[in-house]
């Protein structure tokens, strides 16, 4: 009666990440300590900070997952994992470098070019470049095959032609990877796209910021205009863009971010309440940490499977469905317990965070894959479609 | 426990239940609640002392092995007091007292029956509140303090007093009165072992073990009815509306089965009272959102009692509130979490995941 595609086989960091572990929380009760950054909730989106990335890289926690020769440590993604939920816990600005450390690495090693490798890897390690995400456009939102920007043959390479939409901290980074077509829409709409790595900076291209509903500059709208890339920058094969897109989606889906974004409220929300809370309050409290328990474990399954060389993206998706969910219900549960007024220039820290929380919310359920596009991966692996 | 032994335990329950839990014989045990000839058969093959060391003459299955047969014991709704009688058993072994066979019932309270002294050995009077079929039960185990120390107590069919009562899926979870004098044959004082927190998080545990396998079975049925079934001439599974709550539903039985999964882990390693609540809770709180869409997808269909989807979602709205509901451990839960303070919140947070060896 079991059901493999959903199956999650149970999972347990090994002994060796504790040390790790300790590591980084020393460090970041230092930078805490000396005021180097203010906790905020979904700071893997706004807290963009690119002193802090490379004082991470100077320690091994950028890249860690990488092959020494390419300037990255060797480590599992298990002690990987271990640095990311620690730098969540505590609402560090890790936004600089999360794209490029959570995907586009990974991508890099498997579809990249040894030149792109030797060149890119060792930089993101060291928090050199950065890197943002080229996929979504103003007419392709969910449905992500349809993308309209356009490739086309010149000599030495390809102009790249269209509009990117959401790029977050396009507008800070160097390069990002853009997913476009280079063969006319056929009837396998999959086939005919291609990523190219292109460089922020380049000729042509013109940046927008869309503010977000706090007012802040995290989004862009990028627009390219007859950008040319070199054929060193395909990334991958032409024509493949879609199958390397899909695994890089894995990675993109199954981080701890999809269900620790709002954690910095919720342990300042203990902080307020004191040691005795009311029984009615301690309840909300156990039902919150029941399922932020149980989400961290299905988390650590997937982790561990894709340490296996597995690729768990129906697991993936499944838990980042429970897990942005859960990032809402933090907030719906506190506000309701607290005596507070949600602002984000308010005073109290708890004010602040849940401001954050709940303006930042609609972000947590669209982005990297709808719920509703998370659950049509589900029911397609159940044998429903 | 090796992992052959483990597999052979259970590629030889499934049969026995596959034969026995049919949507009849379920039914039918409603009535008094008890399927004789399934438990024949279980106790036959040692099933009930399962939990029981092997040196006692059981098969010395830790937490996580007696979780995964019990989730079997779930996902066919099996109308017997397995996990009562293997948590009874494992009681009286750890105290060193004899075991009786047959089928033991125990009673979990949060906190310890007291024990008076007596002429012929140690009085008890007390009520006990919906125990699982008592009425069946050979035997009635119980935790119970005396001077200052914890005593296992062994009660004979003719010390209880019944009042028959049922749960909401049928099962007999019976009022029992006791007032009488228990010999020293039948208790023992516990030097090693639980206290009555600790039974009651194991007695929880299994219940959430058993929740996880009824909610395989409610999404089991799901799929395969919405896949017979068609309404506008397609079946319902090619509805995106129904796709969508049907993974919601998948959603809930994978956290409930990682929640138990890990929780037996822990447990089979020592005394994890939080990872048994996050446990019970999360079982619980699957419970109510599989219940609902499971009903809704299979219409007027599973409201009758005639098809066999209620089984096991009546079991999961039953279950959901004995051992503890969910409501109960997460005030425990919090309660801990906020007295430790919020500095400790995510310390105890990857804890949770470490083993204490």
């Amino acid at each position: 009666m079991s059901i493999p595609a959903i199956e999650l086989q149970p999972a347990q960091l090994p002994p060796s990440c504790e040390a790790l572990r300790r590591e980084v929380r020393a460090f970041l009760a230092e930078e805490l300590t000396a005021g180097r950054f203010a906790p905020a909730c979904d700071n893997w989106l706004g807290g963009f900070d690119a002193d802090f990335s490379r004082r991470l890289a100077a320690r091994g926690w950028l890249g860690m997952t990488l092959p020494t020769e390419y300037g990255g440590h060797g480590r599992s993604a298990l002690e990987r994992y271990v640095v990311t939920e620690e730098l969540l816990a505590v609402g560090a600005p890790v936004a600089a470098h999360w794209v490029g450390d959570r995907q586009t690495g990974a991508s890099l090693l498997r579809y990249g070019s040894e030149e792109q490798k030797r060149y890119f890897l060792p930089r993101l390690a060291s928090a050199e470049v950065f890197f943002a995400i080229g996929m979504s456009e103003p007419g392709s939102g969910s449905d992500l095959a349809s993308v309209r920007t356009r490739g086309e043959r010149v000599d030495g390479g390809w102009r790249l032609t269209g509009t990117k939409l959401w790029t977050s901290n396009a507008h800070h980074a160097d390069w990002f990877f853009v997913l476009c077509r280079t063969a006319p829409l056929g009837e396998d709409r999959h086939a005919g796209l291609s990523q190219f790595i292109v460089d922020l900076r380049s000729p042509g291209i013109t940046i927008r910021p869309v503010p977000i509903l706090t007012g802040a500059h995290h989004f862009n709208e990028v627009v390219l205009e007859d950008v040319f890339v070199p054929d060193t920058h395909v990334l991958g094969e032409i024509g493949q863009g879609w199958k390397q897109v899909t695994s890089e989606l894995a990675f993109e889906r199954s981080g701890p971010e999809r269900f620790m974004s709002t954690f910095p409220l919720l342990a300042e929300f203990l902080r307020v309440l004191g040691n005795a809370p009311d029984p009615h309050t301690a309840t909300a409290v156990g039902e919150l940490a029941a399922e932020l328990w149980s989400l961290r474990q299905m988390s650590l399954s997937v982790a561990a499977a894709l340490q296996r060389g597995e690729a768990p993206d129906v697991a993936a998706a499944l838990v980042k469905d429970l897990g942005t969910r859960f990032e809402s219900d933090v907030f719906e549960r506190v506000r309701l317990l607290a005596d507070t007024a949600p602002s984000l220039t308010a005073r109290r820290h708890l004010d602040r965070l849940l401001a954050q929380a709940i303006l930042h919310s609609p972000g947590f359920t669209l982005r990297g894959g709808t719920n509703e596009i998370l659950r049509g991966v589900v029911a397609r692996a159940l044998g429903l479609r | 426990m090796s992992d052959d032994m483990r597999q052979m335990l259970l590629d030889t329950l499934l049969p026995v239940l596959a034969d026995h839990c049919t949507a009849e014989r379920v039914q039918a045990a409603e009535a008094g609640g008890f399927d004789a000839g399934l438990w024949q058969v279980l106790d036959e093959l040692g099933y009930p002392l399962a939990a029981v060391p092997e040196d006692a003459g059981g098969i010395g299955l830790g937490l996580a092995d007696l979780c995964a047969l019990l989730r079997l014991c779930g996902q066919h709704c099996a109308p017997v007091p397995l996990a009562e009688s293997q948590l009874a058993a494992w009681l009286l072994a750890r105290a060193g007292l004899d075991l009786p066979g047959g089928v033991l019932t125990l009673a979990v309270t949060t906190a310890l029956q007291t024990l008076q002294p007596g002429a012929t050995g140690l009085r008890l009077t007390t009520n006990l509140s919906r125990v699982a079929s008592a009425r069946h039960a050979d035997g009635l185990v119980l935790l119970a303090e005396h001077a200052g120390a914890r005593y296992v107590v062994r009660l004979t069919t003719d010390e209880l007093g019944i009042e028959p009562g049922n749960n909401l899926a049928g099962e007999a979870r019976d009022d029992v009165r006791i007032d009488t004098t228990v010999p020293p044959a039948r208790y023992r004082r516990l030097t090693q072992g639980p206290d009555a927190a600790e039974l009651e998080a194991r007695a929880a545990l299994l219940r959430a073990a058993l929740m996880s396998g009824a909610l395989q079975r409610v999404l089991q049925q799901s799929l395969d009815y919405a896949r017979e079934r068609r309404q506008f001439g397609r079946p319902l599974a090619a509805f995106q509306a129904i796709q969508q709550q049907l993974a919601i539903l998948a959603a809930e039985v994978v956290a409930a089965a990682a929640a138990v999964d890990h929780a037996a882990v822990l447990a089979g390693h020592g005394p994890a009272p939080d990872a048994i609540a996050v446990a019970k809770v999360r079982s619980g709180k699957a419970a109510g959102i599989a219940c609902r869409i499971a009903h809704q997808v299979h219409g007027a269909m599973g409201f009758t009692q005639e098809y066999s989807l209620q089984h096991a979602t009546r079991r999961l709205w039953a279950w959901r509130d004995e051992a503890g509901s969910e409501a109960v451990w997460a005030r425990r839960l919090g309660q801990h979490l906020a007295a430790a303070g919020a500095d400790a919140l995510w310390p105890l947070t990857t804890g949770s995941g470490a083993m204490a060896d």
